[in-house]
C-alpha cells in the first residue's frame, strides 16, 4: 500500500468482540460492507452501539473485533506500528469524539503539529480555515480554555491538516448549532473533494450536514 | 513541540538523583579499572612466563634419609613409567639440571653483586607462548646469550626483603629485564663468561629456567657428564589438575605437587583491591540505572495519553522518543563527564611517582575506554526503554 491510495475498505463479518454474544441489526455489524474513496458516508447509530468502536478499529488503536477488516484487500490485523503511523500520516484522518487535543498548547499549536508531519497547509491557509469556521479570536488561546463547541472545531481544522484517503469524524458537529454545522460541511465537502477522498461520520442525533451521503444504521 | 508535551512530566528530583547515582557510579568504577591497569603496568603487566593449565610440577618428598643420603630424592624409570601409565596422564616431562658451576653477576649503581646460581631447562613446548613468542628464548653457541626466566617470587624476595632492609634500590620487573647479566661458567678446567639477560618472569615454575638449547650445549661443554642421572622434578600435563585421582595417585606415591600458584601476591592484592572497588563501583552504576530506567518508566506512563494522541496524529514512536533519548543521554553524558574527571582527580594521588618512571602512561587509556563502553551501554539501554514503553502506548 506504500504511496499508491487507499481506495477500498472492507469489513467482513466484524463485530466488536463486547457484542459479540448479542444480537445486531443494521448495515454495518456482521455484514459485508464496502466503502469507496470518493463517497460519503454516514453511520447513525444509537449511544452504545460501537461506532466509537469501529473509528478504534479503523484507525489501529484498537483490535477487540472479530471478522476482518481489509484495506486494499490486505488485512489490517497484519498490520504493524510502522504501517499504521504511514496510514494516520498520509490516508485516514480522524477526528475522535473525545477530540485528542492538547491542553497545554494553544488552538494553532495543536493544528500545526499535526500540520508540520507532512507540511499540507501554509499557517496562513490554516488561519483562513480558523477564521471560515468563526475562531479565529480563539486560535493562539491554549485549548484548556476554549468550550467543547470550539475545541470541536479546532480538532475538525486539525484533521484536515494533512493528505488522506478517507476522513473519519465522530460525532464532530455534537456540541455545534446549525449554522456552525453547515460551515464545518462546506470546508469537509471542499477538502475530501479536493483529495477525491471518501469521508465516513457518525452521528447519534445532530448529523454533520453533508450532502449527497449515504447513510448506513449501525 | 512533541517535547514541550512531554517535558512537562519530566521530574527534575529525579534525573538529579540518577545524574549523583550515576557520577558516584561511575567515578569509582573508573577509579578501579584505572588503578587496577596502572598498577598492572607498574608490576610489568606480563602473565606468567611459563606452565600454561594442566600442568602440575612433581616432586618427591625430601625425607630424612634422602638428607643423610646427601643426595635429592629422585625419579626413577619405573616411576616415569607408571605415571605415564595412568589414564589422565597427557605426557611427562624431565627438568633437566645443570651439572656445571654457575656464577652470575650484575652490576647495579656501580656495585657489582655476584652469586652462584643453578640453571635447569625444562622442553621449550612447555614455556608460555609469550616468552617463545618473544624471539629471545634460543640460544646459538656461535653468538651466545643466555636467556633466563626468573621466579617472580625471587624478585618480590628481593624487592620486600633484601632490599627493604639493604638499602638497596627495588626493581620492577621492566627495569630487571633490562639489565645486563654476566654468567660464568665452569668445569672440566674450562672457564665463559658469557652475556645473559631475564627476558620473562614465572610463576609456579620454581627454578631458574633456560633454554633447553643452551643446557644441551653447555653439559656437553661444562658437564661430568653424568647428567644422566635421574629428575628430581617432573613437569606432568594432566587432563585436569583438580581431579580428585591425580590427587590420590600423587599421595599414594608419596610425591609433592608444586601448585602453580595463579598469581603473584602483590598482582594479587591490587586485583583482588580493584576488584572489589570495580564491584562497589558496578553495584552503585546498577542501582543508578535501576533509577533512570523506574523514572523513565513513570515518565512514559504519566505521558501517555500524549503519547497516545501523537501516535494517532501519525508520529512514530522513534519521532515521540527522541527527546527523551537526548534528555537522558545527556544527563549521562554529563554524569561520564563529571566522573571522568573525578577519576583524573583520584588518579593524581598515585600516578605521580609512577609516571616519573615512565612506567604508565599519562592518559588514562583504560579509563577512558571503560567510561566510553559504560556510556555507550547505558545510553543503548535508555534509548531501548524509552523506544519501547513509547511503542507500547501504542494500543492502550
Amino acid at each position: 500500500m506504500r504511496d499508491s491510495r487507499l481506495d477500498l475498505i472492507e469489513l467482513r463479518d466484524v463485530v466488536p468482540a463486547p457484542l459479540a454474544d448479542e444480537r445486531t441489526s443494521g448495515e454495518v455489524w456482521r455484514t459485508e460492507l464496502t466503502l469507496h474513496r470518493g463517497t460519503f458516508y454516514r453511520i447513525d447509530a444509537a449511544s452504545g452501539a460501537g461506532k466509537s468502536s469501529l473509528c478504534a478499529f479503523l484507525m489501529g488503536t484498537r483490535v477487540d473485533y472479530k471478522g476482518h477488516i481489509l484495506y486494499n484487500n490486505k488485512d489490517i490485523s497484519a498490520f504493524g506500528v510502522r504501517e499504521w503511523c504511514r496510514l494516520r500520516e498520509r490516508h485516514l484522518a480522524y477526528l475522535p469524539q473525545e477530540l485528542g487535543l492538547f491542553d497545554s498548547l494553544t488552538a494553532m499549536q495543536n493544528v500545526l503539529l499535526k500540520n508540520a508531519l507532512t507540511d499540507y497547509h501554509s499557517e496562513a491557509e490554516i488561519r483562513t480555515m480558523f477564521g471560515q469556521l468563526g475562531i479565529d479570536t480563539r486560535a493562539d488561546r491554549l485549548v484548556g480554555t476554549l468550550s467543547v463547541g470550539q475545541k470541536q472545531r479546532v480538532a475538525l481544522i486539525r484533521s484536515l491538516c494533512q493528505p488522506f484517503d478517507f476522513l473519519i469524524l465522530d460525532e464532530p458537529v455534537s456540541h455545534l448549532d446549525a449554522e456552525s454545522n453547515l460551515r464545518c460541511a462546506e470546508m469537509v465537502t471542499a477538502e475530501a473533494r479536493g483529495r477525491e477522498a471518501g469521508v465516513i461520520t457518525t452521528s447519534v442525533g445532530n448529523p454533520l450536514s453533508l450532502a449527497d451521503v449515504e447513510i448506513l444504521k449501525l | 513541540m512533541i517535547w514541550r508535551l512531554l517535558r512537562r512530566n519530566v521530574s527534575v528530583a529525579q534525573l538529579a538523583a540518577y545524574a549523583l547515582a550515576a557520577f558516584v557510579g561511575l567515578a569509582v568504577i573508573l577509579t578501579g579499572v584505572q588503578f587496577y591497569s596502572d598498577a598492572l603496568a607498574a608490576t610489568g603487566g606480563k602473565s606468567p612466563a611459563s606452565l600454561p593449565e594442566g600442568r602440575l610440577i612433581v616432586s618427591k618428598r625430601v625425607g630424612l634419609s634422602a638428607t643423610l643420603r646427601g643426595e635429592a630424592p629422585s625419579f626413577t624409570p619405573g616411576d616415569i613409567e607408571s605415571l605415564e601409565a595412568q589414564p589422565w596422564c597427557r605426557g611427562v616431562a624431565e627438568f633437566t639440571a645443570s651439572d656445571f658451576g654457575v656464577h652470575a653477576s650484575v652490576e647495579l649503581g656501580g656495585r657489582v653483586l655476584q652469586t652462584a646460581l643453578f640453571f635447569e631447562s625444562l622442553p621449550d613446548s612447555l614455556m608460555s607462548a609469550e616468552v617463545r613468542g618473544s624471539g629471545e628464548w634460543e640460544f646459538h653457541p656461535e653468538s651466545p646469550f643466555v636467556p633466563v626466566v626468573l621466579p617472580r617470587d625471587y624478585l618480590a624476595l628481593y624487592n620486600f626483603g633484601f632490599a627493604a632492609s639493604g638499602k638497596m634500590p627495588p626493581l620492577s620487573e621492566g627495569m630487571i629485564s633490562s639489565v645486563p647479566l654476566a654468567v660464568t661458567l665452569t668445569g672440566n678446567g674450562l672457564r665463559e663468561t658469557l652475556p645473559a639477560r631475564i627476558v620473562g618472569f614465572s610463576d609456579g615454575l620454581n627454578t631458574i629456567a633456560v633454554p633447553q638449547a643452551f643446557m644441551s650445549w653447555a653439559s656437553g661443554r661444562y658437564g661430568r657428564g653424568d647428567s644422566v642421572s635421574a629428575p628430581s622434578r617432573l613437569i606432568v600435563t594432566v587432563e585436569d589438575p583438580g581431579s580428585p585421582a591425580v590427587t590420590r595417585y600423587m599421595e599414594s606415591r608419596g610425591y609433592e605437587i608444586a601448585a602453580p600458584a595463579a598469581d603473584d601476591g602483590a598482582g594479587r592484592v591490587v586485583r583482588t583491591l580493584a576488584g572489589v572497588v570495580t564491584g562497589v563501583g558496578g553495584t552503585v552504576m546498577i542501582l543508578a540505572v535501576v533509577i533512570l530506567v523506574l523514572s523513565l518508566f513513570l515518565l512514559v506512563q504519566k505521558s501517555r495519553s500524549a503519547i497516545s494522541g501523537l501516535l494517532l496524529l501519525g508520529y512514530t514512536p522513534g519521532a515521540i522518543s527522541r527527546g527523551l533519548v537526548l534528555m537522558s543521554v545527556g544527563v549521562t553524558l554529563g554524569a561520564t563527564a563529571a566522573a571522568f574527571a573525578g577519576m583524573l582527580a583520584a588518579r593524581s594521588m598515585w600516578v605521580g611517582t609512577l609516571e616519573a618512571e615512565s612506567l604508565v602512561s599519562s592518559f588514562p587509556v583504560a579509563g577512558f575506554v571503560a567510561a566510553s563502553v559504560l556510556l555507550a551501554a547505558v545510553c543503548l539501554l535508555d534509548a531501548a526503554v524509552i523506544y519501547i514503553k513509547v511503542r507500547g502506548c501504542f494500543r492502550s
